[in-house]
């Protein structure tokens, strides 16, 4: 009996491995949505929703580099394990999400303050967020109306936005940040397609270091010691490997293929 | 529990060929609707709760004024009916139809509501024989031959409304072989494709760039309306017309 079980299982399983391949479409995240991060490492252990993270909110006002550098938030959600304590005593959010902190003006709100009674403005629902916040959809559009636009992600270029003066995002915090003594730009490279026919790409030292200095992608992502040190190839990037840790969920997608593979087929 | 490696081997091969039997010998080719009706859907993703009728839209009015890619990349309208979530405020504030439809470059959505929301799936197909007669004709799907028509530059489709996309130099023609012995390959122009879609509406997706080969991609799938059979079940060109694909097949 258990033999007939046994094989019927593979049976099964092999006709379950020859369908499961690709061929259908994975639905795409909307432009508002692109870039948002749930986080939930202990919010629902404390009886709380899990907090709901707008890379679009952030990156219009601070650099990649602020928060992943200088504020040591992993690449990865849930990676970091932040506690409310941790944003208590300055940590993470805490940097700047203390109640004093300013940015354009405004106060930024405290998060994780338990010295006040919840309300409007310092309920843990504003980043404990129970469901779909239509007030930031609404600000998405409100917001990106007045950015260049783009095909894919967020429909926003960034990359323009920060060149045209649209935005200008803070690289350094006082009393967080240490900067250390820049270093002369890298040339832009080719990298060979491999290919036929498939145009090779130009990676643009110039372009990625306004967002993310030198340290976000050396040596962790990429060694970067001598050219080809690091060997990768589409595979491995659309699994969310080197350049796929940042192009598949928050800078343009990989969708963008033109976008890298831009110089002209000899 | 011991088997003889034979016999597991034996089951995992029949494992992985017993959807193709199932699948494969038996495939009919769908019904077609009539010229003026492919291509044509009903939305009801919220308009009957809603207390309006379900929207009517037609892929022929629309393809001889925008490529695919505009809508379907764009202005982000996915692929499966109803899937995308569209209300009347997106509408109203220039998303999705609104981006054209907004009294400017096409009838806005002020008094018109009827217009879209007819819950008549033939709607309009009454002016599509006058739309036809001028267009070159095909034997499928809405008998017209788009991609020669755009070739010849009879329609000059837009490409984009905000952002351009870039130009795609890679053209190459791939020839897929085919998994029974008498049917002549497959070809796929990399072309053809590029004048309506990017890159992005099939990779990864569709077509995994991991897979070499072409054995995974079988008509019973396509049929399926996996793979190929995305777009050419529904929209553009029917399956029904196999010599477009496979160039070697007579009927």
């Amino acid at each position: 009996m258990k033999k007939i079980l046994f094989l019927a299982s593979l049976m099964i399983l092999t006709c379950a491995l020859s369908f499961a391949q690709d061929g259908v479409k994975k639905k795409r995240q909307r432009a508002y949505d692109y870039g948002q991060v749930i986080l939930s490492n202990f919010s629902e252990k404390a009886g709380l929703p899990p907090v709901t993270f707008n890379h679009w909110t952030h990156r219009s006002k601070y650099t990649c580099r602020l928060c992943h550098l200088d504020l040591a938030f992993e690449m990865r959600p849930n990676a970091t394990e932040i506690s409310a304590d941790d944003i208590q005593q300055g940590f993470y959010c805490g940097a700047c999400h203390n109640g004093t902190s300013r940015h354009d003006g405004q106060t930024i709100f405290a998060a994780c303050d338990t010295t006040q009674k919840p309300s409007k403005t310092t309920n843990c629902e504003r980043c404990h967020q129970p469901g779909k916040d239509p007030q930031m959809k609404a600000n998405f559009y409100a917001f990106s109306k007045n950015m260049p636009a783009d095909r894919f992600g967020n429909k926003i270029n960034w990359e323009l936005a920060e060149e045209q003066g649209l935005i200008t995002p803070i690289d350094f915090i006082e009393g967080v940040s240490s900067h250390s003594a820049p270093m002369p730009v890298q040339k832009d490279f080719a990298l060979n397609a491999g290919v036929e026919s498939m145009p090779n790409i130009l990676f643009s030292h110039q372009k990625h270091t306004v967002w993310n200095g030198c340290q976000t992608c050396h040596p962790d992502i990429f060694v970067g010691v001598k050219k080809g040190a690091t060997t990768y190839n589409m595979i491995e990037i659309f699994e969310q490997k080197y350049c796929g840790v940042c192009h598949s969920t928050v800078a343009f997608p990989l969708q963008e293929c033109q976008r890298c593979h831009t110089e002209a087929v000899q | 529990m011991s088997y003889r490696s034979g016999t597991v081997v034996l089951l995992f091969l029949s494992g992985l060929l017993l959807p193709g039997l199932l699948f494969g010998a038996q495939y009919t080719l769908p019904e077609l609707p009539s010229p003026a009706l492919y291509g044509n859907l009903l939305m009801d993703r919220a308009s009957s709760r809603g207390g309006v009728k379900p929207v009517s839209f037609s892929h022929w009015t629309h393809r001889t004024r925008y490529t695919c890619r505009v809508c379907h990349d764009e202005l982000e309208f996915d692929m499966a009916v109803g899937s995308t979530e569209i209300d009347c405020n997106d509408v109203k504030d220039g998303r999705y139809c609104g981006a054209c439809h907004n009294g400017k470059q096409a009838f806005g959505r002020q008094d018109n509501c009827v217009y879209c929301h007819t819950g008549d799936i033939a709607f309009r197909s009454d002016q599509f024989a006058g739309f036809s007669r001028e267009l070159t004709p095909d034997e499928f799907g809405n008998q017209i031959d788009w991609s020669q028509m755009m070739r010849r530059g009879q329609i000059e489709p837009l490409n984009y409304l905000y952002a351009k996309p870039s130009e795609t130099s890679f053209e190459k023609t791939l020839k897929l072989d085919a998994a029974w012995g008498r049917i002549p390959p497959a070809v796929f122009p990399h072309k053809e494709h590029n004048q309506w879609v990017g890159c992005n509406t099939c990779h990864p997706d569709l077509f995994n760039i991991r897979k070499q080969g072409t054995e995974h991609f079988t008509m019973a799938r396509i049929l399926k309306g996996e793979f190929c059979g995305y777009c050419h079940l529904k929209v553009a060109f029917p399956i029904n017309a196999c010599e477009r694909c496979h160039p070697g097949m007579s009927r």
